[in-house]
């Protein structure tokens, strides 16, 4: 008896230094031989790595497969995560992602899921519903976000206005990767809001923004806006108030040019706030060699599709704003999308049973 | 200006919602602040349809048409769980939240004009935000309870730690709903559904936390030490909140997009 308690007592620790263990090999890992090489685990290396965790969980589970798989382990795992999520936050770039340790212990919480999953799943009962949704949508999207997101591209192209391109640039490596379509970039345009005006008192020293009744009794009017190519926005105003009844320009200042502030007393001003960006939106024609050319409009939040890939807004010559002569599109391919949004499904799903269930097991 | 009949609007709601919160402290008996809820909700969509087809297109665009959208939903999910867990001071806290929410737009009308930037004009911005900020009132109330059980002050320490269960995982229900629409709308304008930024990062350890707990209760061990994570989750919300908006680095990436 005596014996049994200290073998278990000797057993608890094991299986936590061995996680400690694959850790710090991680870190040395790291430190020879620097980030993990992620372009290792791309097709088909990352299907195979998925059919063995699948094999895992179907097997029967002797003692070690138990202990990978059990709870406590999986507390273990998800505070170790945790922790290093912690140094990822404090520090100022997000390179552990793609570190050593941190792949080593993504990869150990990927076989504890696996085989609490099959486990679950074998005895399955209809109140496991939740429970099944929680677990096998996170390994579901785990994979996907993970293992999968080695064979995804994220290319770049800058494009000039009338241009036509059918490559795009990698950042990362440099490369520049054929398309199998061709953009043409007809215009780029932007839209601002409304600008807004400022009442600026010196001898007060406080500024407050001025709307159609502002508490001081000022109104502004907007007689006339001006945004010419390569000079800074300006507005005719007409300001009228308490002993005030006049009109000039205003300018929110650029990269060239001053602000501009109207006078309007002695201490008091009229500043115009720097333009605040609407929307902006690329005009474009794909054209693949089969079908004639497509015009669409590519905006934030309005991605486009080109079979297998999906195009998204991304920047302009920020100098320029609304002059701006080229548009930079981001082009995105990722095969596993589908498993990711089945996984983000089963959660969310499984998300409301907790909502539903809350602490009654 | 449809928006001038707003306060009309706005103000037979309040009242409606207020009321319900009172009748369900007052009585045992559900009909009534079923009857208000709903109508106080009826009254409110009328005004939306108004501006809707005013509009020409759905209220959407301004912080103003945001705000009324905040609104209505965080009465309605602090509703459905009033249901479902009948909370009261729940149906009274998303209640108040709608009514500051009201109160903006009614006293700051210059606010209407100031427009959201292209990446947040997406149907997923306001479920987002309104779920987060629904779980950010329960795990406040879940910290609260884990704090009674803490100080040892509470006079009955085991229903305690059942209500912190159900709240936390009630709460983490709504942290993770908020968390995958945000990922879905993240991959919706930048092609990604995960980043890693600062606030991902953040929120990605406050839920791996809340986790931890939840399967920590599970297990035997020391309660008191299980239940300090509730406190120090909540401290990883705050930053994660906190951290959106006065985060040097959140400032800069307001700009980039
Ligand atoms: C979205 C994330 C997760 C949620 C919402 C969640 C929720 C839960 C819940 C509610 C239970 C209790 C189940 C019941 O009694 O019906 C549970 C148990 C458990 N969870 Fe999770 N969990 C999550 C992630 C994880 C992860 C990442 C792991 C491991 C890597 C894990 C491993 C376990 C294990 C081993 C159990 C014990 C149940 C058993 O042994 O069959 N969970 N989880």
């Amino acid at each position: 008896m005596e014996r049994e308690g200290d073998s278990k007592q000797k057993a608890a620790p094991v299986k936590y230094t061995i996680i400690l263990a694959v850790i710090t090999a991680g870190v040395l890992l790291q430190i020879t031989t620097g980030q993990f090489p992620y372009e290792l685990i791309r097709f088909p290396v990352n299907l195979i790595i998925i059919m063995v965790l699948i094999t895992l969980a179907a097997l029967k589970q002797g003692k070690i497969l138990a202990i990978a798989g059990s709870l406590p382990v999986s507390v273990f795992l998800i505070a170790l995560i945790a922790i290093q999520s912690i140094v990822m936050g404090l520090m100022t770039d997000n390179s552990l992602k793609g570190s050593w340790p941190f792949a080593m212990t993504y990869f150990m919480l990927l076989i504890n899921l696996a085989l609490t999953v099959g486990r679950r799943a074998r005895s399955f009962r209809l109140q496991d519903t939740g429970f099944i949704l929680n677990h096998a949508g996170l390994f579901i999207l785990l994979i996907a976000s993970g293992l999968g997101a080695a064979d995804s591209r994220h290319l770049f192209m800058n494009i000039n206005e009338g241009e036509s391109l059918d490559y795009a640039e990698d950042y990362e490596t440099g490369d520049a990767l054929v398309l199998p379509f061709n953009i043409t970039l007809e215009d780029f345009s932007m839209e601002y809001y409304p600008p807004k005006f400022f009442l600026i008192d010196a001898k007060r020293g406080i500024m407050e923004q001025l709307s159609e009744e502002s508490s001081q009794g000022y109104k502004v009017a907007t007689d006339s806006l001006s945004d010419k190519a390569g000079f800074a926005p300006e507005a005719l105003i007409s300001v009228k108030g308490p002993g005030v009844d006049t009109t000039g320009w205003v300018s929110s200042g650029s990269y060239t040019q001053p602000r501009k502030l109207m006078q309007i007393d002695q201490f008091r001003y009229i500043s115009m706030g720097d333009p605040e960006t609407k929307s902006y939106c690329s005009r474009v024609v794909l054209s693949r060699d089969n079908e004639s050319g497509r015009r669409e409009e590519i905006r934030v939040n309005h991605p486009v599709k080109s079979g297998s890939w999906c195009i998204y807004q991304f920047s302009y010559d920020r100098q320029m704003g609304n002059h701006s002569k080229y548009s930079i599109l981001e082009l995105v391919r990722d095969p596993w999308i589908i498993p990711a949004y089945i996984g983000l499904l089963m959660l969310m799903a499984g998300a409301v049973s907790l909502f539903w269930k809350g602490g009654k097991l | 200006m449809i928006w001038r009949e707003f306060i009309y609007f706005a103000v037979i709601s309040l009242f409606f919602w207020v009321s319900g919160v009172a009748a369900i402290y007052l009585s045992k008996k559900r009909l009534l602040p079923n009857i208000m809820f709903i109508a106080g909700v009826v009254v409110f969509i009328a005004f939306i349809i108004k501006l809707w087809v005013a509009n020409g297109h759905p209220p959407l665009r301004t912080m103003g048409e945001t705000r009324l959208w905040y609104s209505l939903f965080i009465v309605i999910i602090g509703y459905i769980t009033w249901l479902r867990w009948s909370y009261k001071w729940l149906m009274g806290y998303s209640t108040l939240v709608s009514a500051v929410f009201i109160l903006i737009n009614i006293l700051k009308p210059e606010i209407h004009s100031a427009g959201l930037m292209p990446a947040l004009q997406s149907p997923w911005f306001i479920p987002h935000v309104t779920v987060y900020i629904l779980s950010y009132a329960i795990m406040g109330a879940a910290t609260i309870a884990s704090i009674i059980f803490l100080s040892g002050k509470g006079v009955k320490q085991e229903a305690l730690v059942g209500v912190a269960d159900n709240l936390v995982r009630i709460g983490l229900g709504f942290l993770l709903m908020g968390m995958l629409m945000g990922a879905v709308w993240a991959k919706e304008a930048w092609g990604d559904y995960w980043t890693w930024d600062p606030k991902e990062i953040w929120a990605f350890i406050t839920a791996a936390t809340y986790l931890v707990y939840i399967h920590l209760r599970r297990m035997t061990i020391n309660l008191k030490l299980i239940m300090w994570l509730i406190p120090i989750a909540f401290l990883f919300l705050m930053i994660t909140w906190l951290g959106v908006s006065y985060l040097p680095s959140a400032v800069n990436s307001i700009h980039t997009y």
